[in-house]
């Protein structure tokens, strides 16, 4: 399959410090691509990259095969990015979501723009008649980030970066801006690219996802970040979680590396849940249930608190079945010190 | 104080009888303060941009040359102009001394500088999100200058209301400059100047309510447009 973007190697650095340090990441066409990872993780300086904002200090970046250095202008307008916190024109709305089509020299087109308006605006659940003549300071905030959404719509974007674009709005926006996406990866191809913390809402949405940390790719798909500080011995390392309990792992290849750990590794014992001595046993634990995300798949993930550690783990059909896996419940799970990765060489700082 | 009294309803008779030598000085000020208004906007706007918005080396030092212009006598803008405009100064080939285009380039130096500071204040003062809003929407570099003057609209309209009261109030540059010539180059100031010294308060207080009723007129425009911008 042919690949719209590729990253080699690329590296960024802001004031002598390595803020990205991406190996590879290759993204298809029409690709619904999801980033996560904790904060300061590189996830927006990736993004930025990726939207032709900014040049990496090296490595490259390959937009249909062809290096992207300097962005001309015909690929810069085939992205477009949409921040956490919008910013809208001191403008009408219709003028906001038309901007990006007067930049493509749609001036004299103006039944052309005025449906793509219309057609933008409605795709992110929003009426045209009532809202295109209202300024800018007349929207909530969730009218404010759809609006800013229906503006990189109106362009047909090939690729649409998303940074956080449901942060900080109630269900049915998400939900709309959810839906606006997919619809238009269905129009136009375009290639989705989005960051969130919210593990439900980046389900829904995204076939694929990557963990970031430390400005690494931590790994595909919902991956534990352990970041530690994790204390060294002669050959095992441990990471302390709380109430005496510790994680024990394999001695890192260097002091101050991150661990990882994929949620399928982490074994969930059976029985009535965490109403047991604990046996002694190295890293087995009771850990107390706080989220259960259902996948599109069918499975179900389970958000795990032990001490100060937050996991999530894989389920079966099983501890659904028989409530062992409600949320609020605690359960006893075990995690093989084989299973910790250590993420490769010591985090960029 | 009776002088005073008499001078005002003068003045108002002057005003009302359309005394010719009035209506000239007030046309030529009209017309010497919209060219260096204008012509202060058209350079000084996008030289506020450049310093507001682009990292180069000496910034620093350029603003602080611009910081000190702001208040730089009128009388030494008229004296290193008519150095200039005089047949023997490096513009003396463009015969601008005792001109209106003259006064207006003159003028032009002087409302420059608040033009450039006022502007890049602003452009530095507007959201970061804007330049990166612009560019992902496919603007280019004219298109991403033009949105941000006018996202800081309102702060060009009060720097064009601070530059048009400075120079429409001056006098050293019109004296200087323009010679007061009678019908030609007399502005309402240098008009003002000439008509106390010569001891007719009544033509003086005229032709200082003229001047009041123009700044009048000009802030209320300058209301409607921020209004009309949405503040």
């Amino acid at each position: 399959m042919s690949l719209l973007l590729q990253l080699e190697n690329v590296r960024q650095r802001y004031g002598g410090r390595t803020v990205l340090d991406v190996e590879r990441l290759e993204i298809a066409p029409g690709e619904l691509l999801g980033l996560t990872g904790p904060n300061g993780s590189g996830k927006s300086t990736l993004l930025r990259i990726l939207a032709l904002l900014e040049e990496p200090v090296s490595g490259r970046m390959l937009v249909d095969g062809r290096a992207a250095d300097g962005g001309g202008s015909a690929l810069r307008r085939s992205v477009t990015m949409l921040n956490q916190e919008p910013y809208l024109l001191r403008r009408s709305v219709f003028e906001n979501v038309a901007y990006g089509l007067r930049a493509r020299g749609m001036r004299g087109m103006r039944g052309e723009m005025e449906d793509r308006v219309r057609t933008a605006l409605s795709m992110v659940a929003l009426d045209h008649d009532r809202f295109a003549p209202r300024a800018w300071r007349e929207l909530s905030g969730g009218e404010t980030q759809r609006v800013a959404l229906a503006a990189r719509l109106a362009v047909h974007p090939r690729v649409l970066l998303l940074d956080e674009p449901t942060a900080s709005l109630d269900l049915p926006s998400a939900q709309a801006i959810c839906a606006a996406v997919l619809r238009a990866r269905e129009q136009w191809g375009t290639t989705v690219v989005v960051i969130s913390h919210d593990p439900v809402w980046l389900d829904d949405l995204c076939e694929r996802q990557v963990t970031m940390h430390g400005g690494r790719i931590a790994g595909e798909g919902r991956i534990n970040v352990l970041p530690g500080p994790w204390i060294t011995s002669a050959d095992t390392a441990r990471l302390d979680l709380g109430d005496g309990a510790h994680l024990v792992a394999a001695r890192p290849p260097s002091p101050g590396a991150a661990a990882c750990l994929d949620p399928a590794d982490v074994e969930l014992l059976p029985g009535a849940g965490g109403s047991g001595p604990d046996t002694g046993e190295p890293n087995v634990f009771t850990a107390a249930i706080s989220q259960r995300v259902y996948a599109r798949s069918g499975d179900s993930c389970l958000r795990l608190r032990i001490g100060t550690l937050s996991l999530w783990a894989d389920s079966t059909g099983r501890e659904c079945a028989t409530g062992v896996g409600d949320t609020g419940r605690s359960i006893r799970i075990r995690i093989q010190p084989s299973a910790i990765r250590w993420l490769s060489g010591e985090s960029p700082s | 104080m009776d002088f005073l009294l008499e001078g005002v309803l003068s003045a108002f008779r002057i005003l009302l009888s359309g005394n010719p030598e009035t209506f000239s000085a007030v046309l030529v000020t009209v017309r010497v303060t919209t060219l260096s208004l204008l012509a202060s906007l058209v350079i000084g706007a996008p030289l506020g941009f450049i310093l507001g918005h682009c990292r180069f080396p000496g910034r620093g030092g350029v603003r602080l040359v611009v910081d000190t212009l702001l208040s730089f006598p009128t009388v030494v803008i008229g004296l290193v102009a008519y150095a200039f405009f005089t047949a023997r100064g490096p513009l003396g080939d463009f015969h601008l001394l005792f001109t209106l285009s003259g006064i207006a380039a003159a003028q032009t130096v002087l409302a420059l500088p608040i033009i450039m500071a006022v502007t890049a204040n602003a452009v530095e003062s507007l959201d970061h999100r804007l330049k990166i809003t612009v560019l992902t929407l496919g603007a280019g570099p004219w298109r991403l200058a033009l949105t941000t003057l006018r996202e800081a609209r309102i702060a060009l309209v009060l720097a064009a209301a601070t530059a048009y009261g400075r120079v429409v109030s001056e006098v050293g540059i019109s004296m200087m400059v323009g010679g007061n010539i009678k019908w030609h180059t007399r502005t309402i100031t240098t008009a003002i100047a000439l008509e106390t010294g010569k001891g007719q308060f009544a033509q003086g207080i005229a032709l200082g309510i003229v001047l009041l009723l123009i700044a009048f007129a000009v802030n209320i425009v300058l209301a409607v447009i921020r209004r009309r911008s949405g503040r």
